[in-house]
């Protein structure tokens, strides 16, 4: 299975390199990580035949255990559809769906044809609800040209995580609500969640996510956070996605909602059914350690549970430090050099990697991520200088930004460098191997397993684990064949014959799709 | 039923595949994000590198008109003036609002070559993209008097073979060196790489069709009184090599006893080759198959299949068929227990009952998966497998690279 998800990643990023996708596909990876859902694509047969060879959600397969995306229906519009409008044929196919995949949900997703002729999907889903067996929702706004939250500025994006660095309570002004996914969770909240007599006392539902994220461990995160908060005497209600329709429908039994990405969801059940809610910003909230301790402590809070929590995350956290005693100390003083981008690597982080003995030398900030998604270079600079402000580290490490790739190795060459890690978004495993090409060891945490935004002491010791296995490892000498292109140094590892594609659809991004002027 | 659980995508994935390979012209797709995104996706993994962009439509864009999207990139793209060819596939969001694409092109840039195709999805299915896409490239044909003293005595086109199909390079290389041998050069392929081929495309003396490019072959009839002979079925195993080679062969008049020999040699070359592999005639005699493709790419490989291994063909599934050519599948009937045509996915699944083998594309490998029966990936689209060794399928030299294919996958 694991080169399975390696093969998955490295496809999807090389086909969908210069495209990007659109919120009907984030509808139905949604519904496709809820078990036996059926998605039925209102639209024609070309928009329901790509996505069944995208591999399946993380969510789906780690918690669904299902390997493969779900089947596609879809009304299959043609040109008469589109002058007459195909209500009757979208209501015949959702009975003829019930009866064939006999689902326990149909979610109705909206193509772009249908949303510009203007079916009343409403109407049609409510005249079936009385006809079939399954539950059935509708996303009303999947249509691929509807907004979604990355045509916005990021640099409104930059702006609200450096608050949160500051101050983990504060509110941002952006959000992904807009999302194709959560605006299917949203759909399915509003239109399944029934007030419940009965209320499960001290239960919490939880909020989680994963898209191809294949390398985290989802279901270790939920079954240590459901282990700890037993001990505290919080259950657990129901965690979504990766459920069933009756997990949803049953979520309205829980006292409290832990929402990590739609706050409108939360707000929405908090509303109509009095549920409150915690809700986490970017999952920058509880990071590490220390962040761990306070999502126990800030959930116990509101079951009044405050005091017996503190003492039980205590105790992990005691139990945590002694099982990494030995670790710490094969790890104390082993200089690194670590490769971050800001914003996806958090100072949190890097405190805990000193935390766990190590002493970094090298700081190497990269932002060419974030400017090509079309961060202004003055958010950029500001966002490093934040980025510093905030590390409080022993360390005294030297700090570079944005340097070439042979500058990255020179300078690490110079100083003499145990181990560089590398947490730089999308080129980790071409960084990893360059480094190894040229003898210096180098893991990323990220694609061994480690995540840095679950809420986990587990995960802290997995990646100790990690850091001392790269140090214990062989390097043999390698002169890889992968190199052996040549490679942009500013922008690697994307290759010089691929760099006019690669401008050509920044340009294309940042001035036609979000209307930036020159 | 009353849903499509599709098995063959629409208009736009056509259009793309024909014209995405083409290395100095670039492609737009008229369309929100994501209709790029689907038909890029398929057509990276298939074949590599597209030369593809989009004009991005947003929710503006279905009030207001998607002029000010498709001018930006249009503007973005020749802002060097380096590239001179530009096709535009307007999707469905842009067909439905009725963007005026050639006024919108024509005040973007001027001297610049274009092609507009209207590729909503709902007005049909790939194969109506890909001829159409074929038909319009003709535009870009220049004539040509033929009157050249150096001139290769043999020119031919050959169209219609699908080069993003498993082998596809490859297969094309393998028709090139059958031709060859008969003295025959091929001058242009469409789908072509080039905008150098296609411009020279009227050098040739004969068209050879392989079932899709109908169209562009009458066009190029009329316009440049080029003729060409149509073969419905695509290159697979001796006999339907041997049937290709002579009627190429006769239509240039070239001696038979010579054609003979040429044929008879390499079918004994196969032959030797194949010797070590003969013991396994008798595992693949009488097996169970399953055929899951276009109809070319159905027609040829089932006639080889049953005929000259003597598999038991128990399902042929047509995904897709040229919208040029009326629909002749009476010999699939008499060699197939049963036969699908473009259906459902669904029913797709349905009729697939005690299946020792199947030859299908990345839709059946799903199968294959669930079910553990083994596939050979012979079809469109193939998006797990890499063919970078140049054994064809197709031509003599493809009948062993499909059998040890077909063997190593059932013993291993």
């Amino acid at each position: 299975m694991e080169i399975t998800k390696d093969i998955w990643g490295t496809k999807l990023s090389y086909a969908c390199r210069y495209s990007l996708d659109c919120k009907m596909f984030g509808a139905y990876c949604y519904i496709s990580e809820i078990s036996n859902a059926i998605p039925l694509l209102h639209g024609p047969v070309g928009c329901a035949f790509f996505p069944k060879f995208v591999p399946p959600d993380a969510i789906r397969t780690q918690f669904l255990k299902l390997y493969e995306p779900p089947p596609f229906p879809c009304t299959d519009l043609n040109e008469r559809d589109v002058i007459y409008g195909a209500e009757d044929k979208l209501f015949k196919a959702i009975i003829d769906i019930d009866k064939y995949y006999k689902p326990d949900l149909i979610g109705v997703v909206v193509s772009c044809p249908a949303a510009i002729i203007g079916d009343d999907i409403v109407s049609v889903v409510n005249k079936a609800k009385q006809a079939i067996h399954a539950d059935i929702v509708y996303t009303p706004s999947s249509a691929g040209f509807s907004d979604d939250e990355r045509v916005e500025d990021f640099n409104r994006h930059a702006e609200d995580l450096i608050t949160v660095w500051k101050n983990r309570d504060k509110k941002p002004k952006w959000g992904i609500e807009k999302c194709g996914r959560l605006d299917t969770l949203y759909s399915l909240i509003t239109q399944l969640l029934k007030e419940s007599k009965e209320k499960i006392k001290n239960s919490v539902n939880l909020d989680t996510y994963g898209r191809f994220h294949w390398f985290e461990d989802l279901v270790g995160e939920i079954k240590e956070i459901k282990s700890i908060f037993k001990e505290i005497g919080i259950s657990v209600n129901t965690v979504f996605p990766g459920c069933s329709v009756q997990d949803i429908k049953n979520m309205t039994k829980a006292e409290l909602n832990f929402m990590r990405r739609s706050e409108k969801s939360a707000i929405f059940m908090k509303e109509k059914f009095g549920m409150d809610y915690i809700f986490d910003t970017f999952g920058n909230k509880y990071v590490g350690i220390d962040g761990a301790k306070s999502f126990y402590l800030d959930i116990a809070e509101r079951f009044g549970l405050r005091d017996k929590a503190k003492k039980i995350v205590k105790d992990k956290e005691i139990f945590l430090w002694r099982d990494l005693k030995d670790i710490k100390q094969e790890l104390q003083g082993k200089e690194i050099a670590y490769v971050c981008t800001p914003l996806y690597t958090t100072p949190v982080f890097i405190r805990l990697l000193e935390s766990l003995g190590l002493s970094i030398r090298l700081i190497l900030i990269n932002t060419l991520w974030w400017r090509r998604w079309g961060m202004s270079k003055y958010t950029s600079n500001k966002l490093i200088k934040e980025f510093i402000d905030s590390l409080n580290i022993n360390s005294s490490p030297i700090i570079y930004n944005d340097l070439y790739i042979d500058e990255e190795l020179s300078i690490i060459k110079q100083r003499n460098i145990d181990l560089v890690i590398c947490d730089v978004l999308v080129s980790d495993i071409s960084r990893t191997m360059f480094y190894e090409n040229n003898g210096i060891r180098s893991i990323s945490p990220h694609y061994m397993g480690y995540s840095s935004f679950r809420i986990s002491f587990s995960q802290v010791k997995k990646l100790a684990q990690i850091i001392l296995h790269a140090f214990n490892s062989n390097l043999p000498k390698k002169d890889l064949i992968y190199f052996k292109y040549a490679y942009h140094k500013e922008r690697f590892p994307t290759l010089i014959s691929d760099i006019s594609d690669e401008l050509r659809w920044e340009r294309i991004m940042k001035y036609v799709w979000r209307g930036n002027k020159k | 039923m009353n849903f499509v659980d599709p098995m063959e995508p629409d208009k736009l994935l056509g259009a793309f595949r024909v014209a995405s390979g083409i290395k100095d012209a670039v492609v737009i797709v008229h369309a929100p994000v994501g209709c790029h995104w689907g038909v890029n996706f398929i057509e990276r993994l298939s074949y590599g590198k597209t030369n593809s962009t989009l004009s991005a439509l947003r929710e503006r864009s279905v009030i207001f008109g998607g002029h000010e999207h498709l001018e930006k990139s249009i503007r973005i793209i020749f802002r060097r003036k380096k590239r001179k060819y530009l096709i535009i596939l307007a999707a469905s969001v842009s067909s439905i609002i009725g963007d005026d694409i050639e006024g919108i092109t024509e005040s973007a840039i001027s001297g610049m070559s274009y092609i507009i195709l209207d590729c909503g999805g709902y007005m049909g299915r790939m194969m109506n993209g890909y001829e159409e896409c074929l038909d319009k490239l003709s535009v870009w044909i220049e004539k040509d008097n033929k009157w050249n003293a150096n001139r290769f005595r043999y020119l031919v086109n050959i169209i219609g073979l699908q080069r993003d199909m498993p082998m596809g390079e490859a297969n094309i290389k393998e028709i090139k060196r059958m031709l060859k041998l008969l003295g025959i050069k091929v001058n242009s392929i469409f789908p072509p790489l080039s905008i150098k081929e296609i411009k020279n495309a009227a050098k040739a003396d004969l068209n050879i069709v392989f079932y899709y490019g109908r169209g562009l072959a009458e066009i190029m009839k009329q316009r440049y009184g080029i003729p060409y002979i149509f073969f419905d079925e695509y290159p697979y195993g001796l006999l339907i090599c041997e049937k290709f080679l002579k009627r190429v062969s006769e239509y240039f008049e070239i001696n038979k006893k010579k054609v003979d020999k040429i044929i008879n040699r390499e079918k004994s070359k196969v032959l030797d080759a194949l010797k070590p592999a003969r013991i396994y005639f008798h595992t693949l005699y009488n097996i169970s198959t399953l055929v899951s493709g276009d109809l070319a790419q159905v027609k040829g490989i089932s006639h080889f299949l049953s005929k000259e291994i003597g598999c038991r063909i128990k399902l042929i599934n047509i995904t897709s068929s040229s919208p040029n050519v009326q629909v002749n599948i009476e010999d699939l009937s008499d060699i197939s227990e049963k036969l699908l045509f473009q259906v459902s996915m669904h029913e797709f699944e349905e009729n697939i009952q005690d299946i020792d083998i199947i030859f299908g594309s990345e839709i059946e490998r799903k199968i294959s998966k669930k079910t553990n029966i083994p596939i050979i990936p012979f079809s469109y689209p193939i998006l797990s497998k890499l063919s970078l060794n140049g054994i064809p399928y197709m031509g003599f030299k493809g009948v062993l690279g499909l059998f040890e294919q077909i063997i190593n996958t059932i013993i291993w």
